[in-house]
């Protein structure tokens, strides 16, 4: 059995603090990238 | 983005997990990251479920000294007057003709097990807000603290006079059989199991949709069941009656045999003459349809089965197979998920069911109701949008309650059940 897509039941909301500086929140999502979760973008 | 100085910023970052435990290595991997502060974690389902779902709203404002002398005492009197003179008028005065109470006892909860009534409120809850949502119907949680089969039945019994309709859920098999053909007997309200015969109604019309696609008959495609509880049972039952002749069943221990003599009566109705496994019985065959466990389909039995195979892998959170695994090997596939094309969500069927029985005030739901509400549901895919990714509408396509209430009022109304 494959492992399910990422999905709404298992979702979860992260608040975060980061410095004010360009590329910190690319830090973050390059970071969750590689265990294949799905950001929702229009919360960003 | 939340708030922002010159120095920081604090952002919400939503997130969908695969699971629990992916979630937490998602949190884990944040929290480990330099210059990042993680403020808060909040798991979105647990936050939507605080404080319950739903509600109980007025209709009518109570303002002034007026409105209470009518809404309550001393005027409610006289209506309590005219209804025990008029049973009949409890349909028009009360909230009755609008209202389904939905039986739990939690002894089956999703595909989770025994969880109790407790545990099986989340669930009443949210199938009270699709009543509401999509056919408008006041309906409300009704868990008991009985798994007594006669309990059962006679709380139902006991209550019934505030309903409308009864929808039973999450009742284990086969003491779900017994509970719904008494209540449906002795009571003059109708009865609806969702396990048994949403799930069935809804299969019906995929597969009324997916046949077309493959240039196949139902009286002459060979249909293999895997799942013989509630849904198993409902959904061969009612295939038969809309014309399927050639049914095998499997349980755990493999197909429904003459041979076997561990049968009870439901699943000794759907007994052949065959005998084996799962993947004997596949064998050639024209429609898998899963309402088992995770896994139990493979590749090799799917490759196995005849041209074109139709395969529905409805087990719910997880299929009987990742549909993924078998892309290129089936004509059309379904599962139960809203993440995959062809969803087999019974809320297809139940909000139009009780909005058409309520509606006509059927007495009963009977196999007719089931079948024109399939047809109903299947009929809004028409010919030209018909595609191995779209043989059912979707949750969300407004026609759709409309349409299977229509259909189930008119089907009640020709057998003779419907009272207004």
């Amino acid at each position: 059995m494959v492992s399910l897509t990422p999905n709404p039941s298992y979702s979860l909301t992260i608040r975060i603090q980061l410095p004010h500086q360009a590329g910190m929140l690319a830090v973050v999502t390059h970071a969750i990238a590689p265990p294949e979760a799905a950001l929702d973008p229009s919360t960003w | 983005m939340v708030e922002q100085n010159l120095k920081t910023l604090v952002r919400d970052i939503t997130i969908d997990a695969a699971s629990t435990e992916h979630a937490e290595a998602i949190i884990a991997t944040v929290k480990a990251l330099d210059d990042i502060k993680v403020l808060n974690v909040y798991d979105r389902t647990f936050n939507l479920h605080r404080g319950g779902k739903i509600s109980v709203q007025s209709k009518i404002p109570l303002k002034y000294q007026s409105d209470l002398a009518m809404a309550y005492t001393p005027g409610v009197g006289r209506i309590c007057t005219a209804i025990a003179e008029d049973p009949n008028q409890v349909y028009s005065l009360t909230i009755k003709s609008n209202t389904v109470a939905i039986v739990t006892d939690g002894s089956a909860v999703l595909g989770l097990g025994n969880l109790g009534p407790a545990g099986a409120l989340p669930v009443m809850e949210g199938k009270a807000m699709l009543f509401k949502e999509f056919a408008g119907i006041d309906a409300f949680p009704i868990c008991l603290a009985t798994q007594d089969t006669e309990a059962i039945i006679e709380t139902v019994k006991n209550i019934a006079p505030v309903f409308g309709g009864i929808n039973l859920e999450d009742i284990s098999a086969p003491r779900c059989f017994e509970i719904e053909a008494r209540l449906q007997r002795e009571l003059n309200i109708p009865i609806f199991h969702d396990d048994q015969h949403g799930t069935a109604i809804v299969t019906l019309a995929a597969l009324i949709n997916a046949l077309k696609l493959v240039h196949k008959s139902m009286d002459q495609v060979r249909i293999v069941i895997n799942g013989a509880g509630a849904a198993g049972v409902a959904i061969a039952r009612l295939l038969h009656k809309a014309g399927a002749t050639n049914l095998w069943m499997c349980d755990s221990k493999g197909i429904l045999s003459h041979r076997r003599t561990d049968l009870n009566d439901q699943k000794r109705e759907f007994a052949v003459d065959a005998s084996g496994s799962l993947a004997d019985a596949l064998v050639g065959a024209d429609v898998f349809l899963g309402v088992s466990v995770p896994g139990a389909l493979t590749v090799e039995m799917v490759r196995s089965m005849a041209t074109d195979p139709i395969v529905f892998a409805m087990a719910n959170p997880i299929p009987e197979i990742q549909p993924e695994l078998v892309t290129d090997d089936v004509a059309v596939m379904a599962t139960g998920r809203s993440d995959y094309p062809n969803q087999i969500n019974n809320v297809l069927a139940f909000p139009g069911i009780f909005r058409g029985a309520l509606d006509c005030r059927a007495a009963t739901m009977t196999t007719s109701m089931y079948l024109e509400a399939a047809g109903a549901i299947a009929s809004l895919v028409n010919s030209a949008e018909l595609n191995n990714e779209y043989i059912v509408p979707s949750v969300f396509d407004p026609r759709v309650a409309t349409a299977v209430a229509g259909a189930v009022q008119r089907a009640a109304r020709q057998d003779g059940v419907a009272a207004g």
